[in-house]
């Protein structure tokens, strides 16, 4: 696929090497989602991960007597699904679209053998995920501060 | 000695309050009302620029400084939009129509939204500060054709804290505006996006180098919003915010809200990022 | 403008005289071992044969060997006492009937002689002037109390210890700004005072004080005098170069080590003739009124930056930062001017001994020593 136009809108790529990008891109496949649809299940394997090219998606996690609820959405830009990198390989959340959605699909397994192959283009994928996970860190702390609160 | 003022068209009464009276009250949340409020002495409409305040006056009580929250081209009706957090916001979201309170102003900068004509508009709020930008929401969609793209992003805490439902609801159904709205916690029915603001701006379709930015929450939202604004290549010039210190005469006499060299007060509560950037991350200035 | 040279009897004429005029006069007279500035009636009220000796925490007058006039620095009061009042009424608010009635307060019908002003008070006048009457607004009060006030100036023939406005360009001469200005001559036998009008209303005064003509040695006289009194400073500021010197070192560790010691006293603010910081307080009284004053406040005092119940600078490295900064820097941004006339007065006040010059000749030593290693 190419995702030059979605790169240049998002900050997720930034760091990452024109030739990375385009290798990344070429395993791409392009998948459309209608809304209300589970993307992937809390606890199943964590396959695959994607990035959203249009519409939301909102993690989701039920408590025992609580309906699931809503703890993030992630929207155009994302990079969606971090745990196809990282033990115990499980989602640690339930994806739902909100919407109609469109996004790059990638199969882990086939990233994750590049990643064997190329030791570069592996150091620029855990850059690439220790970024984003830094980054969703930032978000929780902001959110944790309870800003909009009572000050 | 004779001290000639050096400039003429000097406000003599800098300080003086008006009586308003209050013509109508309406719960937006569970802690924050919207007043409606009209002059009370038979005198002009308190005329303003979106971004302004007023210091409000409640007999007894106390004075703050709150931004107006009203439709600049309807001076008749003077709205504000309070949070009770204190003492004297607590005694105004209480006010019943009928009241007369003291109020003295406008004071203070504005949006620069006659200066953005023909630009595309970003406008992101957080919590309370939609009111503020509300003045400038109304005077660029009253203008619409006068302005490219027009985005409004706002962040809650959660979805029974938004402010102005209706409007929201209005903004929402227009084709002409992009609205996106998160909150920081969800509810079972709240079908909207959860999450900071910051993730929101990649939906905006703006044109970085002839945009024009307006930024009112909290200062660790706005600086977030203003870097990132700023690495899809817009000019920070071009970002406006809007900053909140110990206002108390609202005309650079008193010295409480200053911040480096403003005067949040006169030079302020809008001032351009990029005059403000580095101050805003340093600790207790 | 005119000038005379006039004997100590026919100057002891020149109070009654301003009185007669229906000026106030304010000007410095010896209280509890102070000289302070207060109303004064007759010459006999001012500091005849005191002087005072300054250094950083200390204060003390001593008997001088002749009787002059004005053979002393400055003292704790400033002139800012009277033009911007410690207490000011702004307005009143009555609950009427028919809602919120708001008088302003009427501005004052004083009309104030300030006698024995030095150079760095009349430069200190100058720079509050661009506070309350210079900018779109402007403060009813001072711009009247300042309009109809009278200066007497005085070319300091002593510099105290702690003084230091040769540095700041703002003394010890009087340069302008005034309505008079005086030069006391007292050697040996000789006691006289050169004076001369800056004004018209001075040149009026003058006309009534009998003297005789001012030669070229007298005129060499003051110039001796004024230089003298320059060349006798120990302390010196290094003036504009604080700007880049503070605003570029705002996280440097001498906060640090001043927070140390500063005890927020705020004495440096109340002593300083050009801190303008005030607060406003409502008194409400059972009868439906409520009176509206403006009092002096301090940058130091905790409450100064409340938001939402929580204080900005909650520490006293980041209240003395703000004092320091907000004069010697961030003022040329807001008034086109240093906040400071180099009087001295915070050095000697601070109970801390806290020297302003010298925590900027420190900073400045500092900041080279890192430049260079």
């Amino acid at each position: 696929m190419n995702l030059d136009a979605w790169r240049e809108r998002s900050p997720m790529f930034e760091e990452m090497s024109d030739e990375h990008f385009a290798f990344l891109a070429s395993l791409a496949e392009e998948r459309e989602v209608p809304g209300g649809a589970t993307l992937f299940r809390v606890n199943t394997p964590a396959d695959r991960f994607y990035l959203v090219l249009e519409g939301t998606v909102a993690l989701k996690i039920a408590g025992p007597s609580k309906p699931p609820m809503t703890i993030q959405t992630v929207g155009e830009g994302a990079l969606l699904g971090l745990s196809w990198h990282l033990p115990p390989y499980r989602w640690q959340w339930t994806a739902e679209t909100r919407e109609p959605c469109r996004f790059a699909e990638f199969d882990a397994n086939e990233v994750l053998a590049a990643c064997e192959t190329d030791s570069d283009f592996d150091n620029a994928m855990l850059r690439i995920i220790a970024r984003e996970a830094g980054r969703r860190l930032h978000n929780v702390r902001i959110q944790l501060l309870d800003l909009y609160g009572r000050e | 000695m004779v001290v000639a003022p050096l400039i003429t068209d000097t406000v003599t009464e800098p300080m003086m309050l008006r009586p308003f009276e209050v013509t109508a009250v309406t719960q937006e949340t569970h802690d924050t009302w919207t007043l409606d409020l009209k002059v009370a002495d038979g005198g002009d409409d308190l005329r303003f620029r979106p971004g302004q305040f007023t210091m409000m006056y409640v007999f007894g009580v106390g004075e703050v400084p709150i931004s107006i929250a009203g439709n600049p081209s309807h001076p008749e009706t003077l709205v504000h939009t309070v949070r009770a957090v204190g003492a004297v916001t607590n005694a105004i979201c209480a006010l019943r129509p009928g009241t007369v309170i003291g109020i003295r102003g406008p004071y203070g900068s504005s949006w620069p939204v006659v200066a953005a004509t023909g630009r595309d508009i970003i406008i992101v709020a957080g919590g309370i500060g939609l009111a503020p930008v509300r003045p400038a929401i109304y005077h660029v969609l009253e203008h619409r054709e006068s302005y490219g793209s027009v985005s409004i992003v706002y962040g809650s805490r959660t979805p029974s804290d938004l402010l102005y439902i209706d409007e929201i609801h209005d903004w929402k159904s227009r084709f002409d505006l992009n609205v996106q709205i998160t909150v920081d916690r969800g509810d079972g029915t709240w079908m909207g996006d959860v999450g900071v603001v910051t993730p929101l701006l990649n939906r905006l379709s703006f044109d970085a180098n002839h945009a024009a930015a307006i930024l009112c929450g909290p200062e660790i939202m706005m600086r977030v919003i203003a870097k990132e604004l700023a690495r899809r290549g817009m000019p920070t010039a071009d970002v406006s915010v809007s900053l909140e210190r110990n206002v108390k005469c609202g005309v650079g006499f008193c010295g409480h809200c200053q911040i480096g060299a403003s005067f949040i007060c006169k030079d302020g509560p809008v001032v351009a990022y990029d005059d403000v950037a580095d101050r805003l991350g340093m600790e207790e200035l | 403008m005119a000038s005379k040279v006039v004997g100590v009897r026919e100057f002891d004429s020149l109070i009654p005289l301003l009185r007669d005029r229906g000026y106030d006069v304010i000007g410095p007279t010896v209280d509890e071992g102070t000289i302070v500035l207060d109303h004064v009636a007759t010459s006999a009220d001012l500091p005849i044969g005191w002087t005072d000796h300054h250094d950083k925490g200390t204060y003390s007058l001593d008997k001088r060997a002749d009787e002059a006039y004005f053979g002393y620095a400055v003292g704790p009061r400033t002139f800012k006492r009277w033009l911007y009042p410690p207490r000011q009424t702004i307005l009143t608010i009555e609950h009427a009937e028919t809602g919120l009635v708001f008088k302003p307060e009427p501005t004052a019908d004083e009309r104030y002689a300030f006698v024995g002003v030095r150079a760095c008070e009349i430069a200190a006048m100058e720079i509050q002037d661009r506070v309350f009457a210079h900018d779109a607004f402007a403060d009813p009060h001072y711009v009247e109390r300042r309009a109809r006030s009278l200066i007497v100036g005085v070319n300091c023939a002593v510099a105290g210890e702690t003084c230091f406005c040769d540095s700041m360009g703002t003394g010890p001469e009087c340069t302008a700004g005034y309505d008079l200005v005086i030069t006391e001559v007292v050697s040996g036998e000789r006691h006289e005072f050169i004076v001369e009008s800056g004004t018209d209303e001075g040149e009026t005064i003058l006309t009534e004080l009998d003297g005789r003509p001012t030669t070229p040695a007298d005129r060499k006289e003051v110039r001796t005098i004024i230089e003298d009194t320059a060349a006798s400073m120990t302390r010196t500021m290094p003036k504009d170069e604080t700007y880049s010197l503070l605003t570029e070192n705002l996280e440097h560790p001498i906060w640090d080590s001043i927070a140390e010691r500063c005890l927020n006293c705020t004495n440096c603010t109340l002593v300083c003739p050009t801190c303008f910081c005030s607060t406003m307080e409502d008194m409400t009284d059972l009868d439906g009124r409520a009176v509206r004053k403006r009092r002096w406040d301090s940058c130091f005092n905790r409450e100064f930056t409340f938001l939402h119940g929580h204080a900005v600078r909650f520490t006293t490295k980041s209240r003395y930062r703000q004092w320091m900064t907000h004069k010697l820097a961030y003022w040329y941004d807001q008034f086109g001017t240093s906040g400071c006339v180099g009087c001295g007065r915070c050095i000697t006040w601070c109970p801390a001994k806290i020297d302003i010059t010298e925590e900027i000749a420190h900073l400045a030593e500092q900041t080279r020593e890192e430049v260079a290693t």
